[in-house]
This record gives C-alpha cells, structure tokens and sequence, in this order.
C-alpha cells in the first residue's frame, strides 16, 4: 500500500500541508478536531493537487509541447497555472466576465493566458472546449470529473493517515462539495489506506447542492422512500447508465459559495459514495451559516476561508448540528475538517459577511440545515 | 552531516511544528526574485514563540521534575505558547498579564488549562507579580521574556528547517525577522552559525515607537554610519554598559508603537553582541506603524492569512520595492536573489483590527507625504503608495 503511494505521487508538485489540532474548536466540541491545511498549496487551494497531477501525466502522455487548456471560475485556473509553470508548460485560462482582478492578476502572476468569455461559467467553458478542438496539442483539464484528479486529491488522506497520531482512525471526515472532485479523492484515498468505513460528512450549501439532490434520487442514505422523494423545482433528474445512478441537474445556482458552482456533480461520485462502507452524511446550510463559520474561523485561526471552505467548518462551530451529523462522538473522538482554501475571499468581503450576519441573527429565528433528507434548525447564535 | 547530528539530538523532543517554507508568487512577482515565507503562523500556539518556549519547558521538566510550576509574564504571545507547552508536558502555569490584554488571547490560555492571573496596568507590573510569585513558591521557575540561550536553541531549530526546505545547495541572500527582545534574532542568528550560513545577511525589523535594538546598535561600534561619538541619543532613552557582553544596551523610558508585541524597553544584551560580531552582519531597520499595517493588509489580501503589526513590520520591507532593493542589492549576472522572511506569527490581530488599519493607512495616505523609513542609521523616505 506504501509502495503504490510511493509509486504514484514520486514526482508529486502539492505540498505536504500540516494537520493541525485545533484548541478552538476542540474546546468547543470537547472532540479532536484536526485542520488539514490545504490553504497552504502553492495555488491556494486543494485542488493544486488533482490539477498538478493530471498535468504531470498530461506532460508525459503529451510531450512539452502540451498546451493545457481550462474553464474556470478561480481556483482551478490558479491550481493549472501553477502546476504549468513549474513543469514550463503553456496554460490559457477561460474565465467568464467578472471574475475578480486580484485572482486575474494571480493567475498572470504564474504565466498563464487569460481569455475572458462570455457572461457564464458555460460559455467559458465552450471557448475552452472550442480551442481544444482547434488545436492538436491542447489538452483540457477537467475540473473534477476525472479518475486521475481523484487520485491527486486522494493523496491528503495518504498524508493525513501518517499526521494522526499512530493508529488513529478519524471518526469523520468533513470536506466540501461542489462537482464531487474532492469529495471523490477523499473516497477514493480512504478506501486506498484501510479507512472505506469512515463516515465522510459533505458539506453543500442551500443554494449549490447538486450533491445532496443526486444523493435524494437514489437508494441511499437518505430517509423515506426514494419513489416519494420530490425533485425540487428546476431540478432535472437524469439517468446515468454508465454508472448506473441518478444525477440532479441544477438549472439555477443561487448561493454567494460560487467555487462550489456546479449544476451536477460527477455520476461517478454519487455512485462511490452510495457504495461505500462509511456511507456519506449529506450536508447543506445556509449561505450565512457559511459566512459565521468564516468569521470566526477568520478570528480563531488568523485564516481567511472563502465561503466554500467555510461551510466545511460551519457544523463544527454549532455543537447541536455536530452532534446531530456526528452522534456517535465522545470526548475521545477525532473529527478531521478538510480546510480546502481557495483564493475568493478578502478583507471586504468578510466585512460584508459580519454585517449580513448581524442583520440576520437581529432578524431571529433559527437557520435550516438539511441533512439526508431530513431538515432540522440551528440556532443563529451559538 | 554535524549539522543534523547536532540538530538530530537538540531537538529530538521537540513539540514544535516543522512549518512550511512557501515560495510567495505574489511578492517574489513584486519583487522579481524568490521570496520564501516560513509559517510560523501554524504552531499550536500560533506563533514562533512555541519553539523556545516548549524548549525550555521541556528542560525544565528534566532538571526539576513534574512538580514544577511555571511562571510567565507577558502581554500575548508568549503566556499562549507557555500555556500550549505546559498542557502538554501536564505540568502547572500560571501566567501574570497586565489588565487589558484581549479576551481572545486569555481563552486562548485557559483553553490550555493554565492559570491566568490580570494584575496591574502594563507589563513591568505583572513581570513584578510574576517574580514575587517566584519567591514564594520554592517549586516554581520563571519562563524568560528572550533573554535566554535555550530559547534561542529553541528558535534556532527553525534555521535548520528553513536550510533544509530551500531548494537544494540554496543559501538565502537575506534572512528577515521581526525583533522585540531579540530572542528570535538570538535564534536566527545561532541557528545560521550552526549550519554555516554566519555570513547570511540578517535584516531586523522593529516599528519607530519600538526600536530598543536599533537604538542599541547605535550606541557601539558597528555597522551603523558614521563615528559612534557623534550620534545622538534620543531623549527618554539611557544608554547602559553591560560589562558581561561587552556591549552597550539602550534602556527606553517608554514605547509608543502599536506592534505591541515588539514590546521590549531593552533588548539582550548578548543578543545585540552577536548582531554586532557576525559575519553577515546585520541590517537594523525600523518602519512606521502605518507602513506595518499596509503589510497587514496587502498580506491579507494576498496569503488570506491575518498578520499582527510585530509580525507585519517584518512583511513590509518586502511590500516596498525601493526599500527592498536597498536591503538586498541585486548582484548582476546572478540569478534572482533567494530571500526568507521569517512569518513570526502572533494571536493579537482581529478582522476588526484590519478594519481599523485600513482606515488609518487611507488617512495617512491622504495626508500626503511618505514614510520614513531607518536603516543602520541612515533615514529614507518611502512612497505610501
């Protein structure tokens, strides 16, 4: 198991990123609550991993001449601009129009080509497709439905297994969901190091959980009968034969976590996720959930997660949801948060995010968390 | 090699994080050479202090046993890191803090199970409480604020990190770090002799309105322009001989900067003996406050990670590309200079504290004018923008 670890990532660009226990949050828990860093990679963000490990065998499949071709909203163009520039590779960027400057400028930082198409992430994405048409050498890079993706994100857990203290076994393990990329290497990296029956926690928020609607069209996890389970308007479910699950197509998106903005997730995920021995607890919560979570995330560890990240760490700064998704923890527990990162996120914005809170909390009531299936309320101030 | 050997066996123990070492894109893009940051930020007390903290604490623990308390003043980083390291040793701490040091960072220490104990107005005040404490309990040690050679071996340990972090056979331009005491600059500069890097540049960094090293330095010969007998001391500061170290130490009456973890009226004297006798020598700067919490803010911006003023002051230097150039002269026909800034890290920073910073720099901006900026004993002015 070593040896194919060793194998497979000999030539590995990411970074090893720390674990770290956090005293915040496992005060608050009375668990261990570990941190995985990936805010640390050279891109920022997680997905630094699974990019630069497709653009490697891209290099090896392809010659030097390979031309590495991505649509994207930020993190994933910074992660293939990244990961280019180390291997001296050419990389054209296709943003749709108002992605912020500061992530434009990043990307030009590390060499890329900048090409900004059209008004939706789509459109980007058909330039992209289009110039991988038009030229021979050009390879587009997925941005998290593919095998070799899952295999770089899978290395974290690799790290993480040899970080724990000797012989521990996470209780759970929490990480975001957009299109299932990461979600899908933490799957697949756990069932590689003997850990297939961890239960894994996915986080989605309320106006971006093409996941947690998949999850809803299958025999799963999720409670009551899947023949009486309601597709929510603008929600298109379709058949994937290959696979042979039930995919959610989103029409709209609405949450203010865009880097979790896909509007379905990979099939394939679903599927890995239905199958597996630890199951998969489906989470979503609400934008300003998220934005709390960041807040004092911002305040306790000296980070600045973009909602996207945030939501992972929002149910551990709610006890009663902890203990509602993760039951079985005791004191003894260790809970593992993927702190995934990504580059949208600033001082302005976290700004925004308090006074948005505020007004919220101010307002009362409680927020909805939906959880396979069932939905229940968490106080705003906890 | 000896090097690791030495390292092998010193540090074999040790609590700490072996942090990262990141290559900045954004600043070694400002900068048109490698920058490297080493993320002190991520110990489990949040700052470098850890490191020579646990050191001690874990020295402690052989020379007297478990039954040892261990005692601390200090106004923030320091009392957390005591904290961390004596809960996982199990061993007793009780950490005397003058009144009004935040919330936050006093959960922080009770969080770790030590005793928090807010008496008096500032922090000679509290280190008074702190050894009166001493007396009375024959159990009990006293953790040093910097002036200290196992917390310097403790600090050290980081050097040996960073020589083996660099890309092979790379030995850095310069090394950068904030200085309050000059514990950290004691450690930085022990742990380059240590790995054969005593010829390393190192570049201190205080603020204006705490600058006891600076000051120091001015009073002995050294690398500071023109003849000792002619520079001036500045009022309020007492210069004092420290026969022991042969040195000359500043003594400031008082401080007026908002990097309030620079925090130290005096700096070690041996410390400032070493800066004075190494090969590399050493570039002693001194920034505005308002020129540290630009830092701040353009490092949020850049590495989302919230930096308190101490640790920004250090930033700064590389946020300014005339002032960097100074430092770190280009050579021609080398390749890009390799530079590290050492991320000292710190607890006493807010998102309502940028918030303040931004305004603040915006004001001071407005006002015209640029930033003073002083260097071994010369002044310069820095464009705000």
């Amino acid at each position: 198991m070593a040896t194919s670890q060793e194998d497979v990532y000999r030539e590995k660009l990411w970074l090893e990123t720390p674990l770290i226990r956090s005293v915040h949050i496992s005060s608050l828990l009375d668990c261990n609550v570990y941190l995985k860093l990936e805010t640390l990679q050279p891109s920022q963000s997680f997905k630094y991993r699974g990019i630069s490990h497709f653009a490697q065998h891209a290099l090896h499949t392809h010659g030097p001449d390979v031309h590495l071709i991505i649509a994207s909203g930020g993190n994933a163009g910074l992660a293939a601009a990244g990961a280019a520039k180390v291997l001296k590779l050419r990389c054209t960027v296709y943003l749709p129009h108002g992605v912020n400057q500061s992530t434009i400028d990043f990307l030009r930082k590390e060499g890329a080509k900048v090409v900004i198409a059209g008004n939706y992430y789509l459109q980007a994405l058909q330039r992209a497709q289009e110039a991988v048409q038009a030229e021979q050498k050009a390879v587009m890079v997925p941005a998290y439905d593919d095998p070799i993706v899952w295999e770089g994100h899978a290395s974290m857990i690799h790290e993480i297994k040899v970080q724990l203290p000797e012989g521990i076994k996470p209780d759970a393990i929490f990480c975001s969901v957009g299109g299932g990329g990461l979600a899908g290497g933490i799957m697949e990296g756990c069932e590689a190091v003997g850990w297939d029956d961890v239960p894994l926690v996915t986080v989605e928020t309320h106006g971006s959980n093409c996941f947690y609607q998949s999850l809803s069209l299958n025999d799963g996890p999720f409670v009551g009968n899947v023949n009486t389970r309601q597709v929510p308007e603008g929600t298109r479910a379709e058949r994937c034969a290959e696979h042979n699950v039930t995919v959610a197509h989103l029409s709209s998106l609405t949450s203010r976590a865009t880097s979790l903005g896909a509007s379905s997730p990979s099939a394939a995920i679903v599927k890995k996720a239905l199958e597996r021995k630890g199951g998969v607890r489906s989470v979503c919560i609400s934008d300003e959930m998220a934005m709390q979570a960041a807040l004092n995330f911002a305040e306790d560890h000296k980070t600045m997660a973009e909602l996207a990240c945030a939501a992972t760490i929002a149910p551990a700064y709610k006890p009663t949801l902890f203990k509602r998704v993760v039951p079985e923890a005791n004191k003894s527990a260790n809970i593992v948060l993927i702190v995934c990162g990504g580059f949208k996120i600033s001082l302005d914005d976290l700004n925004e995010y308090k006074r948005i809170v505020e007004a919220d909390c101010t307002a009362g009531g409680d927020w909805d968390v939906a959880y396979n299936g069932e939905v229940f309320e968490v106080p705003k101030a906890e | 090699m000896a090097g690791s050997d030495v390292q092998d066996d010193l540090y074999r123990n040790k609590l700490w994080l072996e942090t990262p070492l990141i290559r900045s894109v954004h600043i070694s893009s400002l900068l048109q050479c490698n920058v490297y940051l080493k993320l002190e930020t991520l110990q489990p007390c949040q700052s470098f202090k850890f490191r020579g903290i646990t050191h001690f604490v874990e020295h402690a623990l052989r020379i007297h046993g478990p039954d040892v308390r261990l005692i601390i003043a200090s106004s923030g980083n320091a009392g957390i890191a005591a904290a961390c390291a004596t809960n996982i040793l199990k061993l007793r701490c009780t950490v005397y803090l003058p009144h009004g040091v935040n919330r936050s960072a006093i959960d922080f220490m009770r969080k770790e199970g030590a005793e928090v104990v807010e008496e008096g107005t500032c922090y000679p005040e509290a280190l008074e409480r702190a050894r009166a404490a001493l007396q009375a309990e024959p159990k009990a040690l006293l953790i040093p604020s910097y002036d200290n050679p196992i917390l310097w071996e403790g600090y050290a340990s980081m050097v040996h990190e960073i020589k083996d972090q660099l890309p092979a056979n790379v030995k850095p331009d310069a090394i950068f770090c904030s200085l309050g005491g000059g514990g950290l600059a004691g450690g930085v500069i022990e742990g380059c002799k240590a790995v054969g890097w005593d010829d390393v540049p190192l570049v201190t960094v205080e603020t204006h309105g705490s600058n006891c090293f600076y000051q120091s330095l001015s009073l002995n010969e050294g690398p500071f322009v023109g003849d000792l007998t002619s520079r001036s001391i500045p009022a309020g500061t007492r210069a004092v001989r420290v026969a022991e170290h042969d040195v000359t130490v500043a003594h400031l009456s008082c401080l007026t900067s908002r990097a309030t973890s620079l925090g130290a009226s005096r700096p070690s004297a041996a410390v400032v003996k070493k800066a004075l006798q190494r090969q590399g020598g050493v570039r002693s700067v001194c920034v505005p406050d308002e020129m540290a919490m630009q830092a701040a803010l353009n490092f949020a911006e850049d590495h989302k990670m919230l930096l308190e003023l101490a640790c920004s002051s250090t930033v700064s230097l590389a946020y300014k590309r005339t002032v960097f150039d100074k430092l770190v002269p280009r050579s021609e026909g080398k390749g890009p200079a390799n530079v590290v800034l050492i991320i000292c890290g710190g607890f006493k920073v807010s998102l309502e504290d940028l918030h303040a910073y931004k305004r603040i720099v915006e004001a001071n901006i407005a006002a015209g004018g640029e930033w003073d900026v002083a260097c071994n004993g010369e002044c310069f002015a820095v464009p705000k923008v």
